[in-house]
């Protein structure tokens, strides 16, 4: 049988026998489905540390490893006696601690509570309006005819009775002054006060202060 | 489920309480073992988880994805119980260097909540000769198992300063446990 796949395809066939022209070796079955991935896997490995590249570990890696190993045992037998702490908790107590948290963290909303109040207060409320309105009332309406009343008894009151009660008043006694000035004004083109005299005025002034 | 979505869920008003349930069950016993590891007292490691939570609910919002979830829990955690051990040295008018804290001893002879044997009793024991921050990170690694990058994540400590911190706790327990036999 002639082997097409080889190097020999090209040469002269009639160098040789032609029963030689085969090719005797085999590989396992499935090889050249399997070759493919294998190299790729080869690619895919790590290339060993080089001396270079052993100087990237820390200085001081060998002597920590050490230390970290015999750490590990000591850990280890340790772990070996005690493997826990003891500690124990209440029961049903982290079923509890979800609700106690959410509750925490939840706004609290205000709570409304309604007061249950005697039927008596509705009258009690209803006679203290029903007094304060009728006060008012009468306060108003008592005022309001006072008011009244003054206006009618000025009416009757003569100008000298005033002036009397107003000299009876300190403070009115500037009214009355200025009364009895604007009286003796002859002419509107002399102005108020034009003939007061500086000794008057330095009088009121003194007595004023 | 899976800390995005529960982050995710938490940031709509309409499934934040909902999310908050789901990171409850998923994390609050591994964060109650890591205060009471710390705390010793049950009562006190109960106020210490919930205030936790209560920092977690009102910060969960601005929590940015940069770290793990559970980091994040694990250093309000330890937060809460700095402050509260301090709170307690300060209250019992002990300075605050002063590793030796006699309320922790006072909880572990209370003996509330904890069944223990004398082993177990014992590392505990030896667990209180050692400074707070070996203590925290013994209790991270051995009992919790989280990783040194995990635990330099949570504490703000270098991978480097861990391991021997570590080494050291590790030491001084064997040491405590051979001198009392």
């Amino acid at each position: 049988m002639k082997e097409n796949n080889t190097f020999n395809e090209q040469m002269n066939p009639n160098g040789l026998p032609e029963s030689l022209r085969v090719n005797p070796f085999d590989v396992p079955e499935g090889y050249f489905n399997t070759a493919e991935r294998q190299i790729r896997a080869q690619v895919a490995l790590p290339k060993p540390l080089k001396a270079s590249e052993e100087s990237a570990l820390p200085a001081d890696y060998f002597a920590k490893l050490e230390e970290s190993i015999f750490t590990k045992i000591a850990e280890q037998d340790l772990r070996n006696q005690v493997a826990s702490t003891g500690h124990t908790v209440p029961d049903t107590y982290f079923e509890s601690l979800s609700e106690r948290i959410m509750d925490a963290v939840k706004p609290q909303e205000t709570p409304v509570r309604s007061i249950k109040r005697p039927q008596w207060t509705r009258y009690a409320v209803a006679a203290t309006i029903t007094a304060i309105l009728g006060v008012g009332a009468y306060i108003g309406l008592h005022t309001t005819t006072n008011a009244t009343a003054n206006n009618m008894d000025l009416a009757a009151v003569s100008d000298q009775e005033i002036i009397n009660y107003l000299a009876q008043s300190p403070v009115s006694e500037d009214i009355i002054y200025m009364a009895k000035y604007t009286d003796e004004l002859t002419t509107s083109e002399t102005g108020l006060g034009t003939q007061v005299q500086n000794e008057e005025i330095e009088e009121y002034l003194n007595y004023m202060l | 489920m899976e800390d995005a979505l529960i982050i995710e869920k938490f940031a709509d008003e309409r499934t934040r309480e909902e999310a908050f349930k789901l990171l409850l069950n998923k994390y609050q016993q591994k964060i109650y073992w890591h205060v009471r590891r710390m705390i010793l007292n049950h009562d006190d490691a109960d106020d210490v988880v919930q205030d936790t939570f209560i920092k977690v609910w009102r910060n969960l919002a601005n929590f940015r994805a940069d770290s793990q979830l559970y980091t994040w829990l694990y250093r309000i955690a330890t937060n809460e119980c700095i402050t509260f051990l301090n709170k307690k040295k300060a209250k019992q008018n002990v300075s605050l260097d002063d590793d030796t804290s006699a309320y922790l001893a006072d909880s572990l002879a209370d003996g509330s909540y904890f069944n223990g044997d004398r082993a177990q009793m014992k590392l505990q024991e030896a667990l209180l000769t050692l400074p707070e921050k070996q203590r925290l990170v013994f209790n991270m690694k051995y009992f919790d198992d989280l990783k040194y990058d995990e635990i330099s994540a949570i504490l703000g400590t270098s991978v480097g300063a861990l391991k021997a911190s570590y080494h050291l706790a590790v030491k001084k327990i064997e040491a405590f446990f051979n001198d009392h036999d």
